[in-house]
């Protein structure tokens, strides 16, 4: 599995290169003449490029405009992503009657966490709410001990700590991943 | 290779960032007929208009985006070891961080008696040990580490365990 900026950066810089390559390419090869000695001789920005945005000034360059503040903006959420992954901050509780309640999606993953912290073998746990849609997604990071049981430790957050999570929050459907480090037994050190 | 790309993205997205919003404001100014603000485009477009496909900036140009792509692309398709090794398919889908299980088997076989240090690299399928010893005779130590390794590796519930491959060093012999 890989995390979600790398899976974006390694599509979107491979779209990159290819474009690169692409124009690159077909530069060099206008350049040494595949196309004719004649597009060869052409200047790089020919006259029709320059009649075709003379005859639609009036609408080219606004939308060039408008096209560069949206690359700027992908720009800005790629930039982003890098720095945090996306989180749901609240969590929408069911409700029988009329309104509208939500729980702090930091404090239910906290809690879930410490569940599971109390666990023989486990050295800490962190959860995050990745996403509410279709369903809460939660990913839970646990260090395990190396003297711990790791299919153990498995089986009681699948029977125990996830269907509790799962009935206090009232969520019918969860979509949970666990991802398990392996961590010194505590008060030992690496040789 | 994953920190190269967070840098390279990182610094592409700046890139986009400030030369979106660069020509935004170059194409606003232009509009009201003054002198370009930061990017010299007048110089660009009078070059573009003069130099040809073949004359030598444009071919230099082409030539450093051929280059850019191709060592974008090679950073892209080179093989990486995993991060995550998958469990075996449960109810909750689970992987064990890979750097964490070299960590780990590294702590195993300097458990084994005799051996003296350790190094362990796994990959998608192999982990390859190299453990150092202060005897002279390594030769029996070798199945020893296997052993420990293996038993570690099983005992994870690995969706597909890497085969332990293990080298000893003796030390007198380095």
């Amino acid at each position: 599995m890989k995390h979600y900026p790398d899976r974006l950066n390694t599509t979107v810089l491979t779209l990159l290169s290819l474009l690169l390559l692409g124009v690159g390419g077909y530069g060099l090869a206008r350049g040494y003449g595949a196309f004719g000695d004649a597009r060869a001789a052409d200047p790089v920005l020919t006259d029709d490029v320059r009649n075709y945005v003379s005859r639609n000034q009036n609408w080219f360059w606004p939308l060039a405009a408008v096209l560069s503040v949206l690359v700027a903006w992908v720009g800005l959420r790629w930039l982003l992503a890098q720095i945090h992954a996306p989180a749901v901050t609240h969590l929408a509780v069911r409700a029988d009657g009329p309104g509208h309640t939500s729980l702090a999606a930091s404090g239910a993953a906290t809690a879930l966490a410490r569940d599971i912290e109390e666990y023989p073998g486990v050295r800490g746990a962190r959860a995050r709410i990745a996403s509410d849609d279709p369903s809460p997604e939660v990913e839970l990071r646990v260090d395990v001990a190396d003297d711990a049981d790791v299919g153990d430790v498995r089986r009681r957050i699948e029977e125990h700590a996830l269907p509790r999570f799962r009935a206090a929050l009232e969520l019918t459907e969860l979509r949970p991943r666990l991802h398990v480090r392996l961590a010194e037994p505590a008060g030992r050190t690496v040789r | 290779m994953r920190i190269v790309n967070r840098v390279l993205a990182a610094v592409l997205a700046l890139a986009l960032l400030v030369g979106g919003l660069l020509a935004a404001v170059e194409i606003v100014v232009a509009g009201f007929g003054r002198k370009p603000w930061l990017v010299p485009h007048d110089r660009w477009y009078r070059s573009a208009r003069t130099r040809s496909w073949q004359s030598a900036p444009p071919r230099w140009i082409f030539i450093g985006l051929v280059v850019a792509g191709l060592g974008l692309l090679v950073a892209q398709l080179a093989r990486r070891r995993p991060t995550v090794l998958e469990l075996t398919p449960a109810a909750v889908p689970a992987d064990v961080a890979r750097r964490s299980l070299e960590r780990a088997l590294v702590r195993e076989a300097s458990r084994v008696d005799g051996v003296a240090a350790a190094k362990v690299k796994v990959d998608k399928d192999r982990a390859e040990v190299l453990a150092t010893t202060n005897r002279r005779r390594s030769d029996e130590l070798e199945p020893r580490v296997v052993q420990a390794l293996d038993r570690r590796v099983g005992s994870l519930g690995l969706a597909r365990p890497p085969a332990v491959r293990v080298k000893v060093r003796s030390r007198s012999a380095v």
